[in-house]
């Protein structure tokens, strides 16, 4: 038995809430943090504990690690195209590794090996491409054939009676899923014990911006004043950046996910499909994590549909026809703000100590701890750690793309 | 549990045969449960029958291992999840029973050693996987181990299936005006009313029979409804029902998506409905909700509603010495319905004073009736054997073989909450109430609040009259909007949505929720979660350490997240949060419904695999000559034409050079028809074109071709092709492969916008294509071709013609994409087959052969022409491509102008590049997507790479920025290897050959 679980069992230890209890709103802080999801409970841990910055406050109209980090499928990998996004989750892999001891909580990491499936001719050559730049990086990824996908996978169906053959793969190693609650509330625990104040169900309805410079934000309990604000309000971060008068290149689309009935193990690695539209991973509970496509509109509705449990259950089927009598047992869906180039934007805006960090789409919770480091740093100096600056909203204005989309999961 | 007969010992029936309405006693069906026979009856469900049986324990626990019995018998719990044959997580209620079955509990029944987790609950608090298993780093891999061997429920056969032998699942699609959910009373009279007002409409079953959850016996049924419930109609209607009317049993709606769409699972047929209305009533009933006390998940405790379920559809009574814990009158009837059958129940009542309606009901049968109960705990090993409550003070042990709670229900609103209505907590009445109804959807019956008979049959007729009558107006207006259509901008249809909720005044109080049926106890085990096993100190540790909100405790402690999805948890989870935060059920609000609201399998939602392949009309004619395929977008194309089955890689390599070596020395001829094809007509057609692709095509001349590259709003090389001038108002643009219908989608888009007198249609499916390339191509054609001078006067290099080609009407295109003369050839679909066959024909004297894409790709490379997707990615500009020449500077406008002239500007710092490499590096050959280094940094990548048997060399291209002699290419061993840049073409530099 756990020594942990010993002592927690006998009384011992630390028993104070994990969180701030509801409180009365200050009138100001240093730093608010706008958004209380992975990023913004990182951010402002990291203020804390490497800059001293500890007025700092995390607001959220809602609960706490109740948006995109509620919602996504939990995968970490560093397996990326461009040499700016593998350097960039390579440290976000490192972080994660370590993070269970640094929060002093189980965040469950498993490094399971992640496999990009390839279909077509095309799909390999990008296996490839990817495979060589993160080597060059230091990443372990490696273009493997259908033997060794064999012995990797077995439950993979590589017979050629279906529409798309599985011709090889990307396998990562160090690719892993993480318990999405578990980092959020890691952060939020340790950021409160540093701390920083964490105000839930307080929502920002605008922000003070006086001569080009931000000087505090409204919310629908009063106004607070800061020197600094952080927006990391992952699938509405156009609707504020509008409010404040500076636009994004981003297009908010839902991207719908499900979970099926727990089973015994049946599946290690996490399994990615980009031709077919699929991923799937089997959680320490023993449910199926699985999701496809982002949907085709904009639109900024949670709403679940039929044809994306229909399309994914499909192309589930031809990769492991073993699961035909498992049962879905909940769908739902997140908003993706997704940029042009599949890379998210970090740093600096129009607006003076207004800082920015969004256009996470569907590769966010994978960036939480390095984004949460760097931005604390970018934040603390105001100066755009070397890590961010590929991911400058500038960049847009600079034709200084970082194109990702070959990297993406799955179709967009 | 028994049967209710007592004249068998091990199949007891109720001889008046008033109980047992499902089952047909003549019909005995034999079925094995862990190995050991057991016998049932036609009608039964697995879960009826191994209760008639003896059989009490079903499963064990997620986390403790307790054992576990039939609960709910209604899917909201798991209790009764097994394994039937070989698939996994069944409700055993929702199993009918069938000869042969063979059913297994899904982890070890009799002793399991894992129920030693059951004396440690003490170390196992909520989230407790939280705060331990992560030290030293890396040791939650191992951790995880366990526990997911431990935590996951159904076993998955890990034995490969072949696709194809999968079972059959289909789906079904269906239109109906009306969609009634739920056959129970409120159900069957709504839909009998609306189908009589000529509405047509679906009424959806779940079980196999209507009737629904079996609360009639205190009504009696009209004559409509009887015929309902005893035909038991499948989709058919019997006689004496109205014929707008379908039924369908055995059918469950899983989901209500937008706009009414519904997703309904008819599980014996293996198909999934989807089903779209213009109304849809719900009548879904209402989930009994638990009492939560120590050891409230012996087997032996049941809902009351389990109870009467039983007895009442398959004639199992569930005990000769029952207690019922109730505070409504539901359980009251239970205590009569005992009675009736000679047993003497105990009441036990929460309420401090008796409520008198149900105290005078059992009255006359001398029975114990005690108010003012406090449980205290179940007793007994393995299942109940009595139980221990607090009267007045004092503490009394009521010994028992069985224990049905009644203390209230929760509307089953799941569907309606999908389709977004709101549900409230009403804390007047300690239930939670539907608070408004969105357009279209009703509710009628308990799931509306509703369960007094006479009332939910009146509410639902009147619903149901309000919904035939909207549907009425709406349909005439319909018409009407019709009718004016063609003069004026079509109204929108007004559809005045009446709101058909009865009054929370008018909801009766038969479902009296007792406001508190939660009895903490000092040692623990009160279930509040069966799914998850969580006790009340679980939700209290949780509260605790800060997790106070309900979505926060849901996740914190798992509360609700089981198979079940919290249907009997989740309101005595918010009382009990409610009560330990002090904050008001009805503001902490529950944790959103999503779909499904019931199971569905991976098959049942999969159905048929439909991925439409497209084959070219020749296709017929590769495959008899031994062609290898490659997917090429939606379409097969073939790779090469290998004279054995399995060739070796060495082989395929000596084919595909060999084809190639044709082409450039006889002709060849490939299947082009997978090529994209667009028409554009109109007066605009040049404009239209010339705004759209980057070079100039207002002034090109009828009857010749030119080079088309598409980029996209950010400059980025997005498409390329060939654009032929028929006529000056007929141009006709050829596309990729793969990008057809993405360039298909951009034109519609912009002619939509721009507004030009301009008509385009996908002719790609129109045509079949081939290209005719090599030095003897006009040669061998010229037999051919009717009308069309093939001359190099006539028809010179990049012009277009139409005429006749082995008598098909044809485009003939003179374009040199393997860099050979060569001529497109592009005929209706239909005669591809017979273009093919007069060509292969035509062609022996020559010696044509057949090649394949591989050979294509290598011809094209030594040409130095790029593959639009393989030579560019999603950020190529053309320049980069060394496609500047095809991107005209005069022009005012095209898509992507204004970046790439930024860009242009500033300077394109990498750029594609031919290289070549000695041939004795043939059999490591550096692979494409290899990257190019330049002082330890990466430069770029090889694009395309091959080994060329006209130049005996290896040529290639790749990205690389600055203008060096050498590139550094890292092969996939680590190794690096030289490359010598050469300019491009390879082959052939002044283009002399394709001029012919």
């Amino acid at each position: 038995m756990p020594l942990a679980l010993l002592k927690y069992a006998l009384g011992l230890g630390e028993r104070r809430r994990h969180f701030p209890a509801p409180q009365p709103l200050k009138k100001r802080y240093d730093v608010l943090v706008i958004g209380a999801g992975g990023h913004g409970l990182a951010c402002a841990y990291h203020l804390a504990k490497d800059h001293a910055i500890t007025k700092v406050a995390v607001l959220d109209k809602g609960y706490l690690g109740g948006g995109n980090t509620a919602r996504n499928t939990t995968i970490v990998r560093a397996n990326y195209l461009t040499e700016e996004g593998t350097a960039f989750y390579k440290e976000s892999l490192k972080l994660f590794e370590n993070l269970s001891s640094e929060l002093d909580i189980n965040t469950m990491y498993s490094k399971r090996g992640h496999l990009t499936l390839a279909h077509t001719d095309a799909a390999l050559r990008t296996a490839r491409w990817r495979a060589g730049v993160n080597k060059h990086l230091g990443v372990r990824s490696e273009v493997v054939g259908r033997a060794e996908l064999r012995k990797l996978c077995p439950q993979l169906n590589l017979s050629c009676e279906v529409r798309f053959p599985v011709l090889g793969a990307l396998y990562h190693a160090p690719g892993a899923i993480a318990r999405h609650d578990a980092v959020a509330w890691g952060y939020a625990r340790a950021a409160y014990r540093r701390g920083v104040d964490i105000l839930q169900n307080t929502e920002v309805t605008g922000v003070v911006v006086e001569k080009g410079r931000v000087v505090g934000v409204k919310t629908s309990r009063g106004t607070i004043a800061a020197d600094k604000v952080l927006q990391a309000v992952a699938g509405h971060s156009s609707l504020l950046a509008n409010k404040l008068g500076f636009r994004l290149p981003i297009r908010t689309v839902p991207l719908q996910a499900c979970v099926s009935q727990p089973y015994q193990p049946f599946l290690d690695p996490i399994v990615v499909s980009g031709s077919l539209h699929v991923y799937i991973s089997q959680s320490a509970r023993g449910e199926f994590v699985m999701g496809g496509a982002t949907d085709p509109c904009e639109l900024y509705n949670t709403r679940s549909t039929l044809e994306f449990k229909e399309q994914l259950m499909m192309h589930i089927l031809e990769l492991f026809p073993q699961l035909a009598g498992a049962n879905l047992l909940r769908q739902w869906a997140g908003l993706a703000d997704m940029t042009p180039d599949f890379s998210p934007v970090m740093g600096k805006t129009p607006i003076r100590n207004y800082y920015i960090d969004a256009g996470w789409g569907t590769w966010g919770f994978k960036a939480t701890p390095v984004c949460g480091k760097r931005m604390a740093e970018c934040i603390a100096t105001d100066t755009t750690p070397a890590l961010l600056k590929p991911f400058a909203l500038s960049r847009f204005e600079n034709f200084a793309l970082v194109g990702e989309k070959g990297a993406a999961s799955v179709g967009h | 549990m028994k049967r209710i007969d007592h004249s068998v010992d091990n199949n007891q029936r109720d001889k008046s045969k008033k109980w047992g309405l499902w089952i047909d006693r003549k019909r005995e069906l034999s079925f094995r449960f862990q190995g050991r026979r057991y016998k049932g009856f036609e009608g039964d469900s697995l879960a009826s029958a191994l209760a008639a049986s003896g059989v009490s324990v079903f499963s064990r626990s997620f986390k403790y291992r307790r054992k576990r019995g039939i609960f709910s018998l209604n899917a909201a719990d798991t209790n009764t999840l097994v394994r039937v044959d070989a698939m996994p997580n069944l409700f055993a209620e929702r199993v009918s029973l069938r000869e042969g079955l063979s059913a297994q509990a899904q982890q070890l029944l009799r002793f399991n050693p894992l129920f030693v987790l059951n004396f440690l609950s003490r170390f196992l608090p909520a989230g407790f996987y939280y705060r331990s298993f992560f030290r030293p780093r890396g040791a939650w891999m191992l951790w995880e181990r366990v526990f997911r061997r431990v935590a996951g429920i159904g076993v998955l056969s890990q034995r490969k299936v072949a696709h194809h032998a999968l079972p059959r699942y289909d789906k079904a699609y269906g239109f109906f005006e009306l969609v009634v959910v739920g056959g129970g009373l409120a159900g069957m009279t709504a839909a009998t009313k609306a189908a009589r007002l000529g509405v047509r409409t679906l009424l959806v079953e779940r079980e196999q029979r209507l009737g629904g959850d079996g609360f009639e016996e205190e009504f009696a049924p009209s004559p409509s409804q009887n015929t309902l419930s005893q035909k038991i109609p499948a989709q058919k209607i019997p006689a004496g029902l109205p014929a707008a009317l379908t039924v369908m049993t055995g059918a469950q709606a899983s989901g209500l998506f937008a706009d009414r769409f519904l997703a309904v699972v008819e599980e014996k047929k293996r198909r999934l409905h989807k089903i779209r209305a213009q109304a849809c009533i719900v009548a879904t009933g209402a989930f009994e909700l638990p009492a939560v006390f120590r050891n409230n998940d012996l087997p032996g405790v049941m809902l009351a509603s389990a109870a009467r379920r039983l007895k009442r559809r398959y004639g199992v009574v569930v005990g000769r010495k029952p207690v019922i814990f109730t505070a409504n009158a539901f359980g009251y009837r239970l205590a009569l319905d005992f009675l009736a059958l000679g047993i003497k129940p105990v009441v036990l009542d929460p309420r401090p004073v008796p409520h008198i309606p149900d105290a005078l009901s059992i009255r006359d049968h001398h029975i114990v009736c005690a108010n003012g109960v406090a449980l205290i705990e179940a007793v007994g090993k393995g299942r109940i054997e009595g139980v221990k409550a607090k009267i007045a003070g004092s503490e009394h042990v009521f010994p028992c073989d069985s224990l049905c709670i009644a203390v209230g229900f929760a509307p089953a609103a799941e569907l309606l909450v999908q389709g977004g209505c709101e549900l409230g907590y009403d804390a007047t009445h300690h239930c939670q109430r539907l608070q408004s109804l969105s357009e279209g959807l009703h509710a009628v019956g308990a799931v509306a609040g509703l369960f007094d008979p006479a009332k939910v049959r009146h509410h639902a007729e009147k619903t149901a009259e309000t919904v035939a009558r909207a549907l009425k107006s709406r349909r005439t207006q319909k018409t009407e909007a019709r009718n004016k259509a063609r003069n004026k901008p079509q109204n929108k249809l007004q559809n005045k949505l009446q709101n058909t909720l009865p009054a929370a005044a008018l909801c009766d109080d038969g479902a009296q929720n007792w406001h508190d049926p939660v009895f903490s106890h000092p040692r623990g085990k009160e279930f509040v979660d069966l799914d998850e096993d969580l006790q009340i100190s679980d939700l209290h540790d949780s509260v605790r350490d800060g997790y106070d909100s309900m979505q926060l405790v849901k996740r914190y402690t798992t509360l609700g997240m089981g198979v079940s999805q919290g249907r009997h948890s989740n309101i005595n989870g918010l009382r009990i949060v409610s009560r330990l935060t002090e904050e008001d059920p009805a503001r902490l609000g529950l944790s959103t419904v999503r779909p499904p609201a019931a199971p569905e399998s991976f098959g049942m939602l999969a159905g048929r695999s439909f991925q439409p392949l497209r084959l070219s009309p020749m296709h017929r004619r590769h495959t008899q000559a031994g062609a290898k395929t490659m997917v090429a977008g939606a379409w097969l194309r073939p790779a090469y034409y290998p004279p054995s089955q399995q060739p070796s890689a060495k082989e395929v390599r000596s084919i595909v050079e060999r084809e190639a070596l044709a082409v450039r020395n006889s002709v060849g001829m490939i299947d082009v028809t997978t090529l994209g094809g667009i028409d554009v007509y109109g007066e605009d057609a040049a404009e239209f074109v010339d705004r759209l692709y980057c070079w100039s095509y207002k002034k090109q001349l009828v009857g010749r071709a030119r080079y088309l590259l598409m980029t996209d709003e950010a400059g980025v090389v997005a498409d390329d092709g060939v654009c032929c001038r028929f006529a000056p108002d007929h141009l006709y643009l050829t596309t990729t492969t793969g990008g057809s219908d993405a360039v298909y989608r951009a034109l519609l888009f912009w002619r939509s916008q721009w507004n030009l007198k301009v008509e385009v249609s996908n002719s790609t499916a129109a045509f079949a294509g081939v290209n005719v390339a090599g030095p003897f191509a006009r040669e061998m054609l010229e037999g051919l071709c009717e009308g069309v001078d093939l001359s190099r006067e006539a028809f010179p290099y990049m012009g277009v013609r139409e005429g006749r080609v082995a008598g098909c009407r044809a485009r003939l295109l003179r374009v040199g994409f393997v860099g050979e003369l060569g001529y497109e050839i592009h005929v209706p679909f239909a005669e591809g087959e017979a273009l093919w066959d007069a060509l292969m024909q035509h062609g022996k004297r020559w010696q044509m052969i057949p090649f394949g894409v591989e050979a294509q790709r290598l011809l094209r490379l030594e040409k130095g022409h790029i593959i639009i997707g393989q030579d560019t990615d999603g950020l190529t500009l053309p320049h980069e491509a060394e496609m500047g020449w095809a991107v005209s500077r005069k022009k005012p406008f095209f898509i992507g102008k204004r970046p790439i002239e930024i860009q242009v500007e500033r300077g394109i710092t990498k750029r594609l590049t031919g290289f070549t490499l000695p041939a004795r590096h043939r059999d490591d050959l550096p692979k494409e997507c290899n990257l190019v280094m330049h002082e330890g940094a990466i430069d770029g990548r090889v694009t395309s790479i091959a080994y060329s048997p006209t130049l005996r060399k290896i040529v290639g291209l790749a990205y690389a920025s600055r203008s060096r002699k050498t590139l550094d290419i890292q092969l996939d061993s680590g190794r690096s290897l030289q490359a010598t840049i050469v300019p491009l073409p390879f082959y052939d530099p002044e283009g002399a050959r394709q001029k012919i």
